[in-house]
């Protein structure tokens, strides 16, 4: 965080109208927003959208917003509007673009990073598609509370605000999510690198 | 005294530092002399520092908005200057154009019974004893009951014109 970062006035500001206020605070905000909605849809094209309409939702909505942690308020509305796009693709199923693979880079590999990747960054994606595809298993709200948690760092009473849940519902719904996820994660311990991998009890 | 039975809720809660200062030292104690909790322990803390040991994703733009992303959407334009609007007409307008046009239906149809009257003639060969067509016009002119009609057109017409609504209301031969 830098020194002059200033959120209460930034917020001040975007309330009277300020977008470029509002701007600095989505620059601030942005990967955090980005990552709990690729969290919770598991398909980067919603996440996508979710995080620029919960940006223009918030910007609207701001006079709504009475203090406390702006961080919280700005989840929550991506939270929101993720889970009301999940009843509505339960309602009308659709096709994912990750369901094809990766048609996009084999089609245009000009696209891709040509250079060979440093070995540890390799090692890092594998993991990280891996662990997403785990917490993609994970019953929604579990999955909610421990992206919150363990990947971006949220104290429990912060997570509580983000989900409108009581703090008793945070604590257990992160126990049960890292049960399961050793659980998932043991059916493929074999598929985790191996300076990740479980030890099998 | 019994032991506590230490939960995977309790444990969780720990590794985040969220059990409360009594809870945990109780916790720590309890530790010391089981491994076996430890081994819970141990299991629950790797798959969080798993999960930590990711770094969030970058994400693949930057979502800045501009005036016209955030701008309100235009009012709707008022109903009289809509297409279509006569769907959106008010609960008077509606009470009216019905109310007139059943009076202008009755006056057009009393009309057309006084022209053919109810004798013989005007019940037998129409064509061949009809008045030509400029005739018919005159007499229609001339008829206090088609004035009736005109007027009643007429006020729909400035009401409407009034009030901004427009309403098509017309005389029409039966």
């Amino acid at each position: 965080m830098n020194e002059t970062w200033d959120e209460e006035a930034l917020v001040d500001a975007a309330q009277r109208g300020n977008l470029d206020a509002f701007n600095e605070l989505i620059l601030h905000y942005q990967t955090q927003v980005y990552n709990l909605a690729h969290s919770i849809m598991h398909d980067p094209a919603a996440a996508d959208d979710a995080t620029q309409e919960a940006f223009i939702s918030a910007y609207k909505a701001l006079d709504q917003f009475r203090g406390g942690s702006f961080r919280s308020w700005l989840l929550r509305i991506v939270t929101n509007a993720c889970y009301d796009e999940l009843r509505r693709r339960k309602r009308r199923p659709q096709v994912s673009w990750d369901d094809f693979g990766d048609l996009e880079k084999e089609a245009n590999p000009h696209l891709a990073d040509g250079g060979p990747e440093p070995e540890d960054t390799l090692e890092q994606d594998e993991l990280r598609g891996l662990l997403d595809q785990t917490i993609a298993q994970l019953p929604e709200h579990q999955r909610t509370a421990l992206v919150l948690v363990d990947r971006m760092g949220l104290a429990y009473k912060e997570a509580a605000q983000v989900m409108n849940v009581r703090l008793g519902t945070v604590k257990s719904r992160v126990a049960r999510a890292r049960r399961e996820m050793r659980e998932l994660l043991l059916e493929n311990r074999e598929l985790l690198p191996s300076r990740y991998r479980l030890r099998d009890s | 005294m019994a032991k506590r039975k230490w939960k995977d809720i309790d444990l969780s809660a720990y590794i985040d530092g969220e059990l409360g200062p009594e809870k945990a030292q109780a916790l720590e104690t309890r530790l010391a002399q089981d491994p076996d909790l430890r081994e819970r322990l141990e299991e629950i803390k790797e798959v969080s520092d798993l999960v930590r040991a990711v770094p969030m994703r970058e994400p693949p733009r930057n979502y800045l908005l501009t005036a016209a992303m955030v701008a309100e959407p235009k009012p709707e334009p008022a109903p009289a200057r809509s297409r279509g609007g006569l769907l959106r007409l008010p609960m008077w307008a509606m009470r009216l154009a019905t109310s007139v046009t059943a009076a202008a239906f009755v006056v057009v149809l009393s009309l057309n019974l006084f022209q053919q009257g109810l004798s013989p003639r005007g019940m037998m060969s129409e064509q061949a004893d009809a008045p030509p067509p400029e005739a018919l016009m005159l007499e229609r002119e001339v008829s206090p009951t088609a004035e009736v009609a005109e007027t009643k057109v007429s006020l729909v017409h400035d009401m409407a014109r009034q009030h901004g609504y427009p309403l098509k209301c017309s005389m029409q031969e039966v």
